[in-house]
């Protein structure tokens, strides 16, 4: 289930019972299921017994089967031939810089024995009906589409083989496909599948394509599934992006590259303060501006509206730099509402306040009252991060052409089948009259889920009667944004008399991302709870989790990795506080707060009836304390835990399971002495189950270096009297080549494609931050709790 | 940086004049060390590189750090991109 998914029942206040949905869900996922457990239901599929055939591979149920329109395995869907023998292969999901847009296919095109100098990928527009979901988002892609595309591959390699079976008129399992042709083989040994030898007769791709696309798809069962060791492509990360000769010429298309005959351009003055209206305008030197030709007045929204635009004033000229110009004399008086009491310092207080109280219990483990009044001592800290925004390197942009009752959009977006509903619902046009194509994204990080920008090109050309393109600059990016929650995060250990954490307490304050959707209650809700909070893996007793109240004032949406950011900063700080409290070293006493290998009940551990596992069934992926002290273990290795370092170095390090993947990083820091924080070198160990293209996951990992290192020194988003002070990145400022983790070393631990696919984009980023601030602890003695880091807090004294 | 207004009868080359067939040394040193994840800031990287190269043939680790930073990639691919300008430069 996603996010979305799950917010839409909070709205709905009629969440469907597993069952009911299961059987509302589409042919092909139910045709996908049907080799596993065919004739029972999908709760029993949860719980499917493997499918084990010759050359098959082990079928699991993943959490793709319960997204919206879940997974669809027709291979007419996904992949055509030509008669020349191109390969062409769709990418439903959106591509922002994971390399889905290459990896799928490419997962495709091994089972399909294609050969990949001959594949091309096309995007698909916004169609879930028709490609299964497409929300790009959660860390999912490979995740959940790994089976299925293997599937379509074979699908259309066994449709290939009887093609050629035809056309010789031989027996089918004469006919081996292999890189891009059918070989006719001379016999096969009964039953062992074992080759002899060739006849030398081959087909290739583009002369069967005709008669293979005409063969009816083969059932699941009927399938062979390639060996691992026969894989050419998956998991030796050998396959370029498909886009990189375009990105390295300039080729590339994003949002802002497509135009249209007659198309205006337009910017948009927003409201300062979320829920703010226009209480008056004069644009009168705007339209004396050469180029300006109209302004608009957009209506605004009061959270919780999901992606509904703030409104404002937009103006609209013949290019962008009229459209600025215009903007920037407009004379507007704006009524800012009742969010204009947020102020960043006073809300800190607040939350700082509830996080001393007891708050509402989410997960309840042994006896924390009476661990914590039988302690020989209490140690506690509290954590804060800020609001944090995402600034992809593009700037949002959007493309709409409102012509004839039907709309046509083009545009970066991360969901574009969420985008077509909602484009669909705010015009009051029927859906099947909305088209959304989905550009390159430069970036996006959750941002681009969110598709604001989308309706507020769509609203104006309906208003202009011209295709208009909305340009946000930076400075809009930065005000606008749907922003990462902020929060405390309180914690509080009881130890006994010989050192041993004997109870856990851990308050978390923050406003919750469900309030964009629904009625704020200030409490947050289970997908929250789920990251790093109620499923905190520690062996440890007693354990209590509480929400206190925080009302949201401000848009929160998720930004990568989500509330995992400021609970692992938490977590794996308090755990090197507590260390340093015992006098134990740092990796050891983390492994010993993790304790034994072993697969956690999270009913005897107290945690939520519904605890939130990023949509997995749990049984599939489980938290496995096994993989998590085995990526603690890896990268201490690697970085040389213990090593002597030069004063004020460090090594730190921290591990947080995320999106079902494990990941621990060790950092090493050198603090100069104007307090300057250096990272020469980062090792960090991750394991994200099969891995099918590990060079990709090490570019992740790599990028979530650099974007712990930048919310770790530099990323705050404040507010005063509800509007956000910063604009642009001289105040908000991300990691340059200036100072930069300069060494970031990638360890993948190997598994066979039995060991699940897991989550890889964002799973990088959490462990960051405090492993950084740990490095520093142990560089300079001073504890860092308060996200920024201060430089001036490190300098030398 | 130079401002636009500086540029006034100036040559400017952009990425699509860096080289006919997109193999400039720069371009050639992108692909082969994967460089780009979402490709977004890449032109603006690639044409800063280059530029750095045509003044300085060889450049320290310091000159290129400094020459690049100006130049933001939020996907953070900023070791690779030292690496593809080192390579470019030195060929190896």
């Amino acid at each position: 289930m996603t996010m979305l998914q799950y917010l839409n029942q909070q709205l709905a206040r009629a969440p469907m019972a597993m069952a009911e949905r299961a059987l509302i869900e589409n042919v092909s996922r139910r045709a996908f299921l049907k080799g596993t457990a065919s004739g029972v239901g999908l709760v029993v599929a949860m719980q499917m017994v493997p499918f084990r055939a010759a050359g098959a591979f082990e079928q699991y149920p993943t959490g793709g089967l319960d997204m919206p329109n879940g997974i669809v395995t027709d291979p007419h869907v996904f992949v055509s031939i030509d008669p020349d023998g191109t390969v062409t292969i769709v990418a439903h999901r959106s591509e922002m810089g994971t390399g889905a847009r290459t990896s799928l296919p490419m997962v495709l095109a091994d089972e399909l024995e294609a050969d990949w100098a001959r594949v091309k990928i096309v995007q698909a527009p916004g169609d879930e009906p028709k490609y299964g979901n497409q929300d790009t988002d959660g860390s999912r892609s490979m995740r959940h589409h790994i089976q299925p595309m293997r599937q379509i591959g074979a699908s259309v390699r066994t449709m290939l083989e009887r093609a050629a079976a035809a056309q010789w008129g031989v027996d089918p399992k004469l006919c081996r496909a292999q890189n891009h042709e059918v070989i006719l083989l001379e016999k096969v040994v009964a039953g062992e599948g074992v080759i002899e030898s060739s006849t030398g007769k081959r087909l290739g791709y583009g002369e069967l394509a005709e008669a293979a696309m005409g063969q009816p798809v083969p059932a699941f069962e009927e399938l062979a599934f390639k060996d691992e060791a026969d894989f050419r492509y998956i998991g030796k990360g050998e396959v370029q992006i498909y886009d990189l000769h375009d990105i390295t010429t300039g080729k590339a298309i994003y949002g802002a590259d497509v135009s249209l005959p007659g198309q205006k351009y337009a910017v948009i003055a927003r409201p300062p303060v979320v829920g703010g209206k226009v209480k008056s305008v004069d644009s009168s030197a705007a339209l004396a501006i050469p180029g300006v030709e109209q302004v608009v007045e957009l209506e605004g929204s009061m959270p919780p509206a999901k992606f509904a635009p703030l409104g404002g004033v937009a103006v609209i000229a013949t290019n962008t730099w009229a459209a600025l110009q215009g903007r920037d004399t407009l004379q507007i008086e704006w009524d800012d509402g009742p969010h204009a009491v947020y102020n960043t310092e006073q809300y800190r207080k607040e939350m700082s306040a509830t996080a001393a109280k007891p708050g509402k219990v989410i997960r309840n483990q042994g006896d924390a009252d009476a661990a914590f009044a039988n302690a020989a001592k209490v140690v506690s800290a509290e954590y804060y991060q800020p609001h944090m925004a995402h600034v992809s390197m593009e700037p949002l942009v959007a493309l709409a052409n409102v012509a004839d009752g039907k709309v046509e959009i083009w545009a970066p977006v991360q969901s574009p089948w969420g985008t077509r509903q909602d484009v669909s619902e705010k015009l009051g046009v029927p859906i099947e009259n909305v088209t959304v194509h989905v550009t390159l994204l430069g970036g996006g990080f959750g941002r681009k889920s969110k598709c604001d920008y989308v309706l507020e090109a769509a609203l104006l050309s309906k208003e202009v009667g011209a295709p208009v393109r909305v340009q946000w600059t930076r400075e809009d990016d930065i005000r606008h944004s749907f922003y990462h929650t902020t929060s405390v995060e309180r914690i509080e250990a009881a130890l006994d008399g010989s050192g041993k954490v004997t109870g856990w307490r851990h308050r978390s304050v923050a406003p919750s991302i469900l309030s964009t959707f629904a009625e704020d209650s200030g409490y947050q809700f289970p997908i929250e709870y789920g990251m790093g909070f109620a499923d905190m893996p520690f062996d440890i007793a007693n354990v209590r989790c509480e929400n206190g109240q925080a009302m949201a004032h401000t848009r929160i949406g998720w930004f990568r990795s989500v509330s995992n950011i400021p609970r692992a900063f938490a977590v794996q700080s308090f755990a090197a506080e507590l260390a340093h409290e015992l006098g134990r070293d740092q990796k050891d006493f983390l492994l010993e707060l993790i304790g034994p290998a072993r697969i956690i009940d999270p009913k005897a551990a107290g945690m939520p009836e519904d605890l939130w596992n990023y949509g997995e069934p749990y049984d599939v992926y489980p938290i496995d304390t096994g993989r998590l002290r085995g990526v603690v273990e890896l990268a201490a290795e690697k970085a040389g835990w213990g090593k002597q370092l030069p004063e004020r170095e460090g090594l730190g390090i921290a591990v947080h399971r995320s999106f079902v993947t494990y990941v621990a990083s060790v950092v090493r820091v050198k603090v100069e002495d104007d307090g300057t924080v250096r990272v020469p070198e980062v090792h960090t160990a991750i394991d994200c189950g099969f891995c099918a293209n590990p060079e990709r996951v090490r570019s992740q990992i790599e990028g979530a270096a650099v974007m712990g290192m930048t919310l770790a020194l530099n990323s705050a988003i404040t507010f005063e009297n509800g509007a956000v002070q910063q604009s642009n990145y001289h105040d908000y400022d991300v990691v340059r080549t200036g100072n930069f983790p300069e060494l970031v070393v990638t360890h993948i631990v190997e598994h066979p494609f039995s060991v699940h696919a897991s989550g890889v984009g964002e799973p990088g980023v959490p462990p960051f931050a405090p492993a950084l601030c740990n490095a520093i602890f142990n560089a300079t003695g001073k504890r860092v709790r308060d996200l920024p880091i201060r430089q001036e807090d490190l300098a030398r004294a | 940086m130079v401002s636009i207004g500086d540029a006034e009868g100036q040559q400017v080359v952009t990425i699509e004049g860096l080289s006919p067939d997109g193999n400039h040394p720069v371009q050639v040193a992108w692909r082969e060390i994967n460089v780009p994840q979402c490709g977004f800031c890449q032109t603006g990287q690639i044409m800063q590189a280059a530029g750095l190269l045509a003044q300085n043939q060889s450049p320290s680790d310091a000159e290129i750090l400094e020459a690049m930073s100006g130049n933001i990639c939020r996907c953070g691919c900023y070791e690779r991109i030292v690496a593809a300008v080192r390579q470019a430069a030195t060929g190896a």
